[in-house]
Order: structure tokens, then sequence, then C-alpha cells
């Protein structure tokens, strides 16, 4: 198997070029070995981007957050963890898998997996993350998170392209706290059965100026429930007002989820609500 | 795929497949079996080595990853002939029983105990979250891991 290690990005776009359409690239692994040993992916050719420094970056400025396609999820927790408004990209980072799992698993390899119970996936929803793909042929583009994520397994990726990074726009999140909180089957090293995010800010009379809220691992891609949304603008955060979010959200996770999972997850969804505004009650 | 990296502070190189794992590198290659294959999936923890200072699971670690690396293995933590703090403490507290998880809980309490000198208890349980132990009801584990703690910041002192 041809292998090729970039030390920068003419070199990855230089190996994508070289490898050719069955080559894989591969960031934090901890996937994509398991699929490689099950013989589920046979590629002719790996290529690993960690060598590129730049791609290991998570650069919060004024404008926005850009996080390297390389920067681990462990890295994701310490360097937004102290954000209010990016705080849920921690939460949800410090609770995928183990700690074995988060010194090397990356949020850009979460979203190239696509598996529709991935942590990342909602947050990068509630995000509206633009993906930054090199091609083989240099050139940089963006995809819109809904353009990016196609299904279970399924992404916008093409073969000789790579994600580079992630882009969030800081512009219209200031003053906002955030969260993350899934229902998996334990409370650490679980994989979510249902996961949530917000974003929220108060105005100064307390009452909701904007809020957005996602789930993952309901439908076959995250879920934006606006209609929960709509209904909070400019009111205060009391407990009509949680009701009445709790029976939206849980209304949409009973109509987008499969009829196996129905029964437990519309009923997960209050106790999800439940434990996702208390956290950001407590960030408020 | 030629690799150039670091095992217990020593310079490794190799001739090797790109997508042959850590685990079997350092079992068949190098001859440190002190890290053992548990499930191969990265679920239990027994293949935990240090990389980078780093908790990570060997068996999902492949050779293309590793240029440049600096890996501990159980073996470099006695690299002296004396055992380290950390393996005493789970000697004395009676913290092993059929031993297959121990290399790789010592070397997640290791990593947390490098960065965290003074550790809770719920610090202890979250950094050892990925590894399990069938024998033991943890206790003695995270005692051990306490005492181990407790005596490195006095010999520190």
């Amino acid at each position: 198997m041809n292998c090729y290690v970039p030390e920068t990005m003419e070199q990855l776009a230089d190996a994508l070029l070289q490898a050719g359409d069955g080559a894989r690239v591969i960031a934090g692994g901890t996937d994509y070995t398991i699929r490689l040993r099950q013989g589920r992916s046979a590629p002719d050719a790996l290529i690993y981007p960690g060598r590129i420094p730049a791609l290991h970056e998570i650069a919060l400025t004024e404008d926005g957050l850009r996080i390297g396609a390389m920067a681990t999820m462990n890295e994701l927790v310490r360097a937004l963890g102290p954000v209010p408004e990016f705080a849920a990209i921690a939460d949800a980072a410090g609770g995928v898998g183990s700690p074995q799992i988060r010194s090397k698993a990356t949020m850009a390899g979460n979203l190239c997996n696509a598996s529709p119970a991935g942590d990342m996936l909602p947050i990068a929803k509630l995000y509206d993350i633009r993906v930054k793909v090199l091609d083989r042929d240099g050139s940089l583009h963006t995809i819109p998170v809904d353009e990016f994520l196609l299904g279970p397994g399924k992404t916008a990726l093409a073969p000789g392209q790579a994600v580079v990074a992630l882009l969030a726009d800081r512009k219209g999140r200031e003053g906002c706290v955030s969260a993350f909180h899934k229902i998996g089957f334990r409370s650490h090293v679980s994989i979510a059965r249902i996961g949530m995010g917000a974003t929220l800010r108060l105005d100064e009379a307390r009452r909701i100026e904007t809020a957005v809220l996602t789930l993952g691992a309901v439908a076959n891609v995250p879920i934006r429930v606006s209609d929960a949304e709509k209904l909070m603008t400019g009111r205060p955060l009391d407990e009509a007002l949680f009701a009445d979010v709790t029976a939206v959200v849980s209304k949409t996770v009973h109509d987008n989820c499969r009829p196996a999972n129905r029964r437990y997850k519309t009923e997960a969804a209050r106790g999800l609500c439940a434990d996702l505004f208390a956290k950001l009650e407590q960030r408020l | 795929m030629k690799l150039s990296f670091f095992v217990n502070d020593r310079p490794v190189e190799l001739e090797t497949e790109p997508d042959r794992r850590l685990l079997d590198l350092l079992r068949e290659e190098l001859n440190l079996t002190g890290v053992k294959e548990g499930c191969g999936e990265g679920e239990c923890g027994a293949c935990t080595v240090l990389m980078d200072g780093e908790p990570v699971h060997a068996c999902l670690t492949l050779a293309i990853q590793l240029g440049g690396r600096h890996i501990t293995t159980i073996e470099g933590l006695s690299a002296s002939g004396e055992l380290d703090i950390l393996q005493r403490a789970f000697v004395e507290e009676l913290a092993i029983q059929c031993g297959f998880c121990t290399t790789g809980m010592i070397l997640s309490a290791k990593a947390l105990l490098m960065k965290h000198p003074d550790p809770d208890e719920a610090m202890i349980r979250e950094a050892l979250s990925g590894n399990i132990c069938r024998c033991s009801g943890y206790v003695q584990i995270v005692n051990a891991v306490k005492r181990a703690a407790r005596e490195l910041r006095e010999v520190g002192r």
C-alpha cells in the first residue's frame, strides 16, 4: 500500500493528485482503523495530513472560529470550553468516546465518517459550519454543512479531496451561551442515542432574543428544531417556555425517528430537554 | 514505508506497512509485550499507551500516524529496573487480579498524574473511564492512583 505523509498544504494537494481515486485520507483513525480491519474499506493508498502544522490550529478571532482538520477532541475541549458561544462544541467533544479516543479523534473526521450518531454532526448544524475542502488541483472551496452531510456514511467529499478546516461565524453570536447534551447507554464512553445542542441569547429584559436548537442521532442527518426556536423568541426562560419547547422537541423527534426507536426517543427527548436547559441556565 | 519514531525515549527505525497497527509493531517487532490486545476496537483500553504524553489505543493507531511521535509503554516506566511509583502503588493496593487491564490502567493514570498531580476521585474515574477491568469493582484501582498521587507529591516536595 502506498502512503503519503505531507508536511505542507501544497504537498497534501500533490498527494491527493498522485494517490488517485482509491486513496483514503486518515485523521485520528479511531473509526477508520476499525473499518479497515473489518475489510469494509480497502484503499490503494493512505494519506495522513497530521504533520501539517496549520491543520492542528484552533483559531478564534473576532469574526469567526476556524478548527483545523487535525485538531483533536481534547484540544477542542481546552480551547472552547471557556468560550460561552462555542462551549457546546467543547461539551460534545468532551463526551466523545474515552480519553484515549479524544486524544486522537477529530471533529472533521467525525463529520467525514458521517455516522448519524456522531456527536459533532448536530454541533456542525448548530453553528452552520462551513467545511473547507482542498482539491487535488490545489484549489480550496467551502461546503455548507447541510450540503456536506448527505446521509449515513455519505458526504459531499469527492475522491481527490480532503477536509482542511471547519469554519463558523462569530458575528451574530455575541453574548450567546451554548450547550450540548446527549443521552447514551451509560455516563462515560457512550454512543449517543439522542443528542441536542443549543445556542441562546437573552436581551436586557432577560427575554430570549435568539435561539438555535439542533438534534442528533434522530434522523440520518442532524435536524434543526425551527418551530421551537420561533416559539422561544421574545419570551422569558421560565417553566411555561420549557414545557412548550419540550413538547415541540419531543414531537420533532417522534416525527423524524425510525419507528423502531420512536417510543423510546420521543420520551427520552423530554429528559434531554431538561438536562440541556439546566446546563444553559447555569451558563446564563 | 520507512518509519522513524521514538519508543520509551529510544529512536526506532522500521520498514513496515502504513496500515500496520502500533499494537503489532510494539508486540511483534519490538518485543514489548506489556501492551495487551483486548477488544481490538478501542472499547476496552487494554492496549493503552502514551503518544506524546496522551493516552491512545495502540490498536487504533496506524504506522502512518507515528512518524516523529514519542510512544511510552509500560516497559518505559521501569526503564531503570525499578518499578514506577504508580506500578508499586498498584501492587501495594492489590489493584491487580488477572493483570490484563493493568498496563493500560497504569498508563491512563500516568497521563492523568503528569497533568494533574492532585486529582480528586471524579478526575481519576474520568481518566480511567476508557479502561475496562472485568475482575474488580475498580475500588482498589482508584485507591492505587490516589496513593501514587500522594506519594508523587511527597517525592516532589
